[in-house]
């Protein structure tokens, strides 16, 4: 069903689009310049040409070179591409020494001609233009301009070959390119942003248009890696249709009670609380647990370096060091300050790729929330929890919260991601902390409602049923160990 | 014409299928016409009839008049009806105007 289309192989573009660019239709790509737009171009003729739809790369602001230049850096292999006669280039690049006047009326024949004889001779199928910006220089009048577009884009057309245009925006929103007249005539618009959101970097890519088909809407975010464009769309589709109810142990003892069997496989817990209230110590009880049944576990700490949490859970008696040294677990500390979220949901992903966790730990998301603004944070998070569903993983992820709201609501977000919610408060009225432990939420499961007394000491922490005589007169244990 | 004046080499990329094409032809003769010609080469390239053609000088539209040498080359793009840019070029390398030779002359000259 729906209309024909070509995959880009570009990771998340053919999800954002239902499965690529329409075939034999034109595209166009439009961004300020730095957004990404010539590495998605390069991406795709490597693709493209791997898949036997022959590309000629057409470029205009660099000269072919260059773009195989480019091109090899990323690890796609254009040379090799162009020698086998699976890619061809086309340089139409100026030097800027050798300036060009107009003295008068003229078209796109030129170039028209050459896009023919490509087609005819050396049987290409699709051709990528980088950019129409550079192609329509010097700038003709609006109406001619238009004129020249249209008939790029009618001879793409009539030649049976898929058009991929990029173009130039001057701003990350507003009009869409500096021609402003592109979209009109191409079946897919995509946009590209490099924006400078609370101090940090934030890429996106959106489906602006597309016509006869479905899309994705909205900004996605997307990063560029040495690998090339990688973006990360959320597809409720690669949900699995039929999750096991499997359970396994949280590590903890009465946890399993509470939660009635231990923790759900292929679900994403978020563990609330303040600070000093046991969080990481669950967090680290979670990886134990699952390193010692012999599952690879990969903790995430954004909080302190990585010597120092590794210490730190020598001190309450949950030494790492041997489940580190079985290959079982992997504990990377990063700052959240000092990378950017995409980085770090790339390092996710190729952490899941190539060493093929089972449980992650992200300890904790506030410290990335901190160093983002709320728009990035929520993509952030969506992201990751995609990325877990696609994968099937299972995954504990802490949040820091003032004392006493930890129980209460969270934003909608992190709520809808959250296969189960758990709170870790406690009340400093008396002479020891008075710490509880509830189950806010978890799908699918007859988990306890009422609240758990929670009890830190050496190796661990314990959890005990709290009755309803007892609740109403608390009398608050000792508390040998915080966090 | 000095031995040391450097020689021009003009090509015009023309598309026969394009009526600015046509112009710029006739403009050009039209052009030449008032300038002694021994140093000005002027080749014509149909894209319609040799596509490739236009790969060297990067030609994008028709129609476009490149001047090859001497050195920087550059571009003038459009059907001549404004003579100024290539007069420009002309007379910047000092090529003579034909001042009391007849037209006739160069009639066989070709462009």
């Amino acid at each position: 069903m729906g209309i024909p289309k070509l995959t880009t192989g570009i990771p998340g573009f053919d999800i954002l689009t239902h499965g690529g660019i329409p075939e034999a239709r034109s595209t166009l790509v439009a961004g300020r310049s730095g957004t990404g737009k010539t590495i998605f171009a390069l991406q795709l003729a490597a693709h493209l040409a791997r898949h036997d739809v022959t590309p000629l790369l057409v470029g205009v602001e660099e000269s072919g070179e260059d773009l195989l230049v480019t091109g090899d850096g990323l690890g796609l292999d254009l040379t090799a591409l162009r020698r086998d006669g699976k890619l061809h280039i086309a340089d139409l690049t100026r030097p800027m020494e050798g300036p060009t006047v107009v003295s008068g009326e003229y078209d796109l024949y030129g170039l028209i001609h050459r896009l023919e004889a490509a087609v005819k001779e050396r049987h290409v199928k699709a051709i990528i233009v980088d950019s129409a910006t550079a192609l329509f220089s010097p700038r003709p009048p609006a109406d001619q301009l238009r004129n020249h577009f249209f008939q790029l884009v009618h001879t793409l057309r009539r030649l049976q070959v898929t058009g991929v245009i990029l173009a130039e925006s001057t701003a990350d929103y507003g009009q869409l390119t500096t021609l402003g007249v592109e979209d009109y005539v191409c079946d897919l618009v995509v946009i590209m942003r490099n924006t400078i959101d609370f101090d940090r970097r934030r890429r996106s890519i959106e489906v602006n248009k597309y016509r006869r088909s479905a899309h994705f809407k909205g900004e996605y975010p997307c990063t560029v890696t040495t690998r090339g464009l990688v973006i990360f769309p959320q597809n409720p589709k690669e949900r699995p249709d039929f999750v096991a109810i499997e359970r396994f142990s949280s590590g903890v003892s009465g946890l399993d009670e509470m939660t009635s069997g231990g923790w759900l496989r292929n679900s994403i817990i978020i563990v609330r609380g303040p600070t000093g209230s046991g969080k990481t110590m669950l967090a680290g009880l979670y990886a134990r647990a699952g390193a010692l049944r012999g599952e690879r576990v990969v903790y995430y700490g954004f909080e302190e370096p990585r010597p120092i949490l590794v210490r730190n859970f020598e001190l309450i008696g949950m030494p790492m060091t041997p489940l580190i040294n079985t290959g079982n677990l992997r504990v990377v500390c990063r700052y959240p300050e000092s990378t950017s979220l995409e980085d770090l949901l790339v390092n996710l992903r190729i952490g899941i790729e190539e060493y093929g966790p089972s449980l992650i730990v992200m300890d904790s998301i506030s410290s990335i929330e901190h160093a983002s603004s709320e728009k990035s944070f929520r993509q952030f998070i969506i992201g990751v929890a995609a990325l877990l569903r696609e994968h099937g993983r299972s995954a504990l992820l802490t949040q820091t919260v003032m004392p006493g709201e930890a129980a209460r609501h969270t934003a909608p977000y992190l709520s809808t991601v959250a296969d189960a919610i758990l709170s870790m408060d406690y009340t400093a009225d008396g002479y020891e902390l008075d710490r509880q432990m509830r189950v806010i939420k978890m799908r699918g499961s007859n988990h306890e409602t009422h609240p758990y007394r929670l009890i830190i000491e050496p190796g661990g922490l314990k959890v005990e049923k709290l009755t309803a005589d007892e609740y109403l007169n608390r009398k608050p244990r000792a508390s040998s160990f915080a966090t | 014409m000095t031995p040391q004046a450097p020689k021009i080499e003009l090509v015009l990329y023309i598309s026969a299928s394009s009526p600015s094409s046509a112009r710029a032809v006739a403009n050009l003769r039209r052009i030449l016409r008032r300038y002694k010609r021994g140093r000005v080469s002027v080749a014509v390239r149909d894209l319609y009839a040799e596509p490739w053609s236009g790969e060297r000088d990067q030609i994008t539209f028709t129609p476009t008049l490149c001047k090859r040498a001497p050195e920087p080359p550059s571009w003038i793009l459009g059907d001549l009806s404004r003579p100024e840019p290539l007069v420009e070029l002309l007379e910047f390398y000092g090529v003579e105007p034909t001042h009391g030779h007849s037209e006739a002359h160069h009639r066989h000259s070709g462009v």
